[in-house]
């Protein structure tokens, strides 16, 4: 198995992604600049990481979801490879319009930084089909522009459909919802696939819950070894 | 020809426009009455040379559509004038 993360220039968790998926999924990890054209070799697994590329210029991922690697980023996706979006990687996803949606300004206008928690809604994707359907797992925040938006018709599609992955929740209780959402997100939601759930994008940060000394939590952990787990069943690691 | 547009490209209506609201909000405390709906925006200003006003717009639209306008969130204005010599 291959991975590539993608970087832009503001980039700013592709290393924690890096050695988050060196050390889970045991692999090299190409770390590929976004001027790039194609991947130096064909990878099983894209990470586009959270920072804010381009300095979050127009809109949250709008300039680099026109970046020159995004043709090859697309094509592997189009072949069925995973593609991973993490916080400005989710944005940028929903920009290049792989996944619906977009992520507009916290409603309390700003950044937040802290321990949230995400209840697993659904397992049928590649990349959470080794967790438990509805277990809570904590993955931090740290973002301005994390309010999931989707006029109406359009968010009941993708409800029905099943493609909601992760929704912020209570711990305590294990509900999840719009109440739990920090940032005002609708009906809660933290995190998306696409159809054929090769596509995952969402807000909050596995990889900063992966080392125990660290506050962020290992939960992390559970995630990044669900997609390890996934493709040593496939026979591809 | 050359010519001077702008886009204004603001926030559709009904979806939540959290810097609006803060504005709006602001503006009341420091006594401004009769507030509402307000909406904030960007302005994207430039030259462009087209062989006519109709051919600027045509571009500009394709700008708007393919980089710098959300039609999912943001809705767009385009005014396009002769720039002088």
């Amino acid at each position: 198995m291959k991975a590539a993360v993608v970087v832009f220039p503001g980039s700013n968790c592709d290393r924690d992604v890096e050695r988050a998926i060196r050390e889970s999924l045991k692999i090299k990890v190409e770390m590929v600049w976004h001027e790039k054209e194609k991947f130096d070799e064909q990878p099983d697994l894209v990470v586009l990481p959270g920072g804010y590329s381009y300095g979050d210029y127009l809109r949250s991922g709008a300039i680099a979801a026109r970046s020159p690697i995004i043709k090859a980023v697309r094509e592997h996706a189009d072949r069925g490879g995973l593609l991973l979006g993490i916080c400005n990687g989710f944005q940028i996803l929903t920009e290049t319009k792989m996944l619906p949606g977009t992520l507009l300004p916290n409603t309390s206008l700003t950044f937040i930084c802290r321990e949230c928690y995400v209840r697993v809604e659904q397992t049928d994707n590649k990349f959470t089909s080794e967790l438990n359907n509805k277990e809570v797992l904590q993955f931090p925040i740290a973002h301005h522009e994390g309010l999931f938006f989707l006029p109406e018709g359009e968010l009941k599609k993708l409800e029905d459909s099943g493609r909601v992955v992760f929704r912020y929740a209570d711990p305590e209780t294990g509900k999840a919802g719009a109440e739990f959402a920090p940032n005002g997100a609708l009906n809660g939601i933290a995190g998306i696939c696409n159809e054929k759930g090769n596509i995952l994008g969402l807000m909050p940060h596995p990889e900063r819950a992966t080392i125990a000394h660290l506050n962020g939590g290992t939960d992390g952990n559970r995630f990044w070894d669900s997609i390890a787990r996934t493709f040593t069943e496939r026979g591809t690691c | 020809m050359i010519f001077m547009a702008e886009v204004l490209i603001t926030p559709r209506e009904g979806v939540l426009d959290t810097q609006g609201k803060a504005v709006e909000k602001t503006l009341t405390r420091l006594g401004y009455k009769g507030l509402s709906e307000v909406r904030v925006g960007k302005i994207v200003r430039m030259k462009i040379e087209a062989a006519g006003e109709k051919e600027a717009i045509v571009d500009l639209e394709s700008m708007c559509s393919d980089l710098l306008c959300n039609d999912l969130v943001e809705t767009y204005n385009i005014s396009v004038k002769e720039a002088g010599q």
